[in-house]
């Protein structure tokens, strides 16, 4: 089953696609593992779109797809071996309600990373075209710039780090 | 000296590092986990980190259009001087492709051009196909109700995407896979191997193409392949059928249907009129009577200005009626026709199927009346018998492609990818009729681009 036709299919599919981020920070902030956060989020995805019919637009879409990808995450914890998780069900719990208040940011977050990434220095936005829209992997990137995976890693955390700490202040509207 | 805040934060770097990567063992696992619980500043920096990596992961448009135009520049001639290596890696390149299978990038596509509203779908996120560079497997590409996109695939197949238009790539080692969600994608597929050939999905069937040019049309109540040069094998609900060129094939939820050419006529080059068609008239006086004279009228139609147009019956014979154009032959009673016709001044055409447009179903386009909607309707035995209406407007602003499909009783009616009528016809013919197809005037005629007509494969 699937969503209703018509322009109603566009609309969801719409706001399916707008909420992709915004799913996998959330999932990613439950399981603390990229990969079994891609995997539950393609599951997730999944229920949406068979739920589609269910779902009324101009209702919560956020809501209930959060709804959703938790009983995902739920599931896929119950699947995985408990040394494989990164988190207790304790931990879960306190994580759940604090990643849903960091999500309240991300719209505004995401209208500010342009700005944000045109401040870092060229060689750090160097790294992170690499990695995330070339999609080459932490030693590609070290061998095409002569430096070792790890100083890569260190390098992109320092990217990523700054880049939290810009969003955050141009978002609490501090410094220009 | 650091402070113990500052101890946390340079081991959570690590370990954020490696969780990004993948790279976190069992150990590392458990002291996440720990600093997570117990240090706040800690729980603070996860979360805002495994949000930025999800922010970045939807940047990648914004990321390729900040690369330094200095930079790119860079990469294009590190390209060619890569590509001097490239040639003396040729031929055991080559020999890899042909033995071992396509390379990784085998679906990897680029946008040639694009015009109006066209985006990719990356990571979840919508980029504009200016800034989207290659599209890999995985991403889609949509155009907009103005869109329109012209791909080539790293295989040397070109596509050309047509507005309203969803397409997807896909592939594994195994397959490699083309995703037509909806809309409609014209198709010149390069040579593929047999045993792994490009396959073109949509909702309601498969097709699979060893090299081939073709024409695949998705909507959500059919899928349609027309073909117009080579072969293709088209499955859909466990049956499969080999469509060559010229020939057309559909897919619904009741199954799938050959259809075999009967003509394809493009009157941008045709000079005459095809003397298959036969072109006859009715006065006003007698159409609606079940004395009607039909007489010969060969200068009734004439291919003038890039198409074919039907004469104003006044000019011609100085009074009202019926021009209809049929084609001479008996054809068949399952038949699916197709007309281009141009933008222009306000125009009506009618097309006839089960005969012509006196003994047989008539559909009018642009019908006058509802305003400038459809009516199908019958001239038999004597009046006019209305069976089914769409009151919906055809704009004389666009080009449109008319469709009339007839399989059994059902007639559907079609305006560009947009079923209009779907209706099951009982109204009785005469037992005597020619069970052929005719287009009519109907008032001001249209410039008519293309006429193609199929007859069913008996399926």
């Amino acid at each position: 089953m699937g969503p209703r036709a018509g322009s109603n299919t566009e609309e969801f599919v719409q706001l399916m696609t707008e909420h992709q981020g915004r799913l996998y920070a959330y999932v990613l902030s439950l399981l603390g593992d990229p990969d079994q956060a891609n995997d539950v989020l393609q599951e997730a995805n999944l229920v949406l779109w068979r739920n589609a019919a269910e779902f009324q637009l101009g209702s919560n879409f956020r809501a209930w797809a959060f709804r959703i990808a938790h009983f995902q995450v739920m599931a896929h914890r119950q699947r995985q071996l408990r040394d494989r998780l990164v988190f207790d069900d304790e931990m879960l719990a306190v994580l759940d309600p604090a990643a849903r208040v960091v999500d309240e940011t991300y719209e505004e977050r995401q209208e500010r990373l342009t700005a944000c990434l045109e401040r870092l220095p060229v060689a750090q936005r160097d790294l992170l075209r690499q990695r995330y829209a070339d999609g080459l992997s932490l030693q590609a990137i070290a061998d095409s710039v002569r430096r070792t995976a790890n100083a890569v890693a260190q390098t992109l955390f320092r990217a990523r780090r700054t880049l939290i700490d810009c969003v955050s202040r141009l978002a609490e509207g501090g410094a220009n | 000296m650091a402070t113990p805040e500052q101890d946390v934060l340079r081991e959570m770097a690590g370990l954020l590092g490696a969780m990004t990567d993948a790279k976190l063992d069992d150990a590392g696992r458990r002291r996440l986990a720990q600093l997570v619980r117990e240090e706040p500043e800690a729980r603070r920096l996860y979360l805002d980190y495994c949000q930025m990596h999800a922010l970045l992961r939807s940047a990648h448009g914004v990321l390729t259009a900040l690369e330094p135009p200095a930079r790119k520049r860079q990469r294009g001639v590190g390209w060619m001087a890569a590509g001097v290596a490239v040639l003396a890696l040729a031929a055991t390149a080559a020999f890899v492709l042909v033995r071992g299978g396509w390379p990784a990038s085998g679906l990897g596509s680029t946008i040639a051009a694009s015009r109006g509203d066209v985006q990719v779908l990356r990571n979840g996120q919508r980029i504009a196909a200016a800034v989207a560079g290659t599209i890999r497997p995985g991403e889609r590409v949509l155009t907009g109700a103005d869109g329109t996109a012209d791909l080539r695939l790293t295989d040397g197949t070109t596509m050309q995407l047509d507005s309203a238009t969803d397409v997807g790539f896909e592939q594994d080692k195994n397959s490699r896979q083309v995703r037509l969600k909806t809309g409609m994608v014209r198709c010149e597929v390069a040579s593929q191997r047999l045993e792994r050939p490009l396959v073109f999905q949509t909702p309601h069937a498969e097709l699979s193409v060893l090299g081939t040019a073709f024409e695949l049309t998705s909507t959500a109540v059919e899928s349609r392949v027309r073909v117009l040069r080579g072969r293709v094998r088209w499955t859909a609900e466990e049956r499969s059928v080999e469509v060559a060129a010229g020939e057309l094939s559909t897919a619904d939820t009741q199954g799938l249907r050959a259809w075999q050419p009967v003509c394809d006529w493009d009157f941008s080059i045709l000079k005459t009129v095809p003397p298959q068609l036969e072109t006859v008239y009715c006065d006003t006086q007698t159409l609606h009577t079940a004395e009607r004279k039909v007489v010969p009228a060969p200068t009734g139609i004439q291919v003038t200005g890039g198409g074919l147009r039907f004469a104003e019956p006044r000019d011609l014979l100085g009074e009202h009626g019926l021009l209809v154009s049929r084609w001479r032959d008996a054809i068949g009673s399952d038949v699916a026709i197709e007309v281009d016709v141009a933008a222009g001044a306000k125009w009506s055409l009618g097309i006839a199927v089960e005969g012509d447009s006196f003994a047989g179903y008539r559909v009018i386009f642009a019908a006058p009346r509802y305003p400038n909607g459809i009516e199908l309707d019958s001239l038999y035995p004597a009046g006019q018998t209305l069976l089914a209406q769409d009151p919906r407007p055809i704009s004389g602003e666009r080009d449109h492609t008319l469709r009339v499909e007839k399989q059994g009783p059902r007639i559907r009616v079609w305006v560009d990818r947009e079923l209009r009528i779907d209706t099951a016809v009982t109204h009785p013919l005469s037992q005597d009729r020619l069970r052929t197809v005719a287009i009519s005037n109907f008032g001001e005629s249209p410039l008519i681009r293309a006429l193609r007509v199929w007859r069913s494969r008996g399926n």
